[in-house]
């Protein structure tokens, strides 16, 4: 892992479109800016990890077709 | 040639192309909406290029009546937005077993253009929203309703 200091203010640059700027630092935290093409996807790392999860377990929902039904009682179906 | 339903034959408008895939499944990118019980709002989002790949998606809205977010210009940009009339929010739902103890992912909802038809998971950066809302215990206010993380 390459590792290098800023101040605040100052900028890192990946490949040669990628900006990550250390807005602010207030105790713990860093404020970090990042400029990037909008396709390229950008998460906090727990977030990305959490999702990617919960993904994971919703498509290991039993391989046949469920009741969807049963969520809704007998006249209580909501459209 | 699908595990849930079999051979699945559909036509070439109903496909949804993702400009993304989802997380964790960066390669697939096609996919239909399969609709088997025309009566209850939940429906199987059917990978096409994995038969065995599906998950099971609502309309968030349905279950929880104060779900709110903004979409972000460059999602918009990506997903080939230009106004608010085409656009389709899916969450995604894990269900082990019983329907009835079924989460929605309000975090990454899917949202679809249903004019291009393309289709991204988009994860909210500055929200309150996880992963696992539970569906029976929704209503108004139900983002206190969450399970687990």
């Amino acid at each position: 892992m390459l590792v290098l200091s800023r101040k605040k203010g100052e900028s890192i640059i990946i490949s040669d479109d990628i900006e990550i700027v250390v807005v602010s630092t207030e105790g713990d935290t860093v404020k970090v800016g990042i400029r990037a093409p909008k396709h390229v996807q950008i998460f906090r790392k727990e977030i990305y990890a959490a999702v990617k999860e919960s993904n994971s377990e919703a498509a290991s929902s039993p391989q046949k077709l469920l009741d969807f039904g049963a969520l809704f009682p007998k006249g209580d179906i909501v459209e | 040639m699908t595990s849930r339903f079999g051979e699945l034959s559909y036509e070439e408008n109903e496909i949804i192309t993702f400009t993304q895939g989802l997380l964790g499944f960066d390669e697939w990118l096609r996919y239909v909406i399969v609709h088997p019980q025309a009566d209850v709002p939940l429906q199987y989002l059917q990978c096409l290029e994995d038969g065995d790949l599906a998950f099971i998606i609502t309309d968030p809205f349905l279950f929880f009546a104060d779900y709110d977010f903004e979409l972000p210009d460059e999602e918009r940009e990506v997903l080939g937005l230009s106004s608010h009339e085409h656009v389709t929010v899916r969450a995604i739902l894990t269900v082990k077993d019983d329907i009835r103890l079924a989460t929605a992912n309000l975090l990454a909802p899917i949202i679809i253009n249903t004019e291009k038809r393309w289709a991204k998971q988009v994860v909210l950066h500055h929200t309150e929203y996880k992963t696992r809302h539970s569906l029976a215990k929704s209503g108004a206010g139900s983002i206190d309703n969450q399970e687990g993380k």
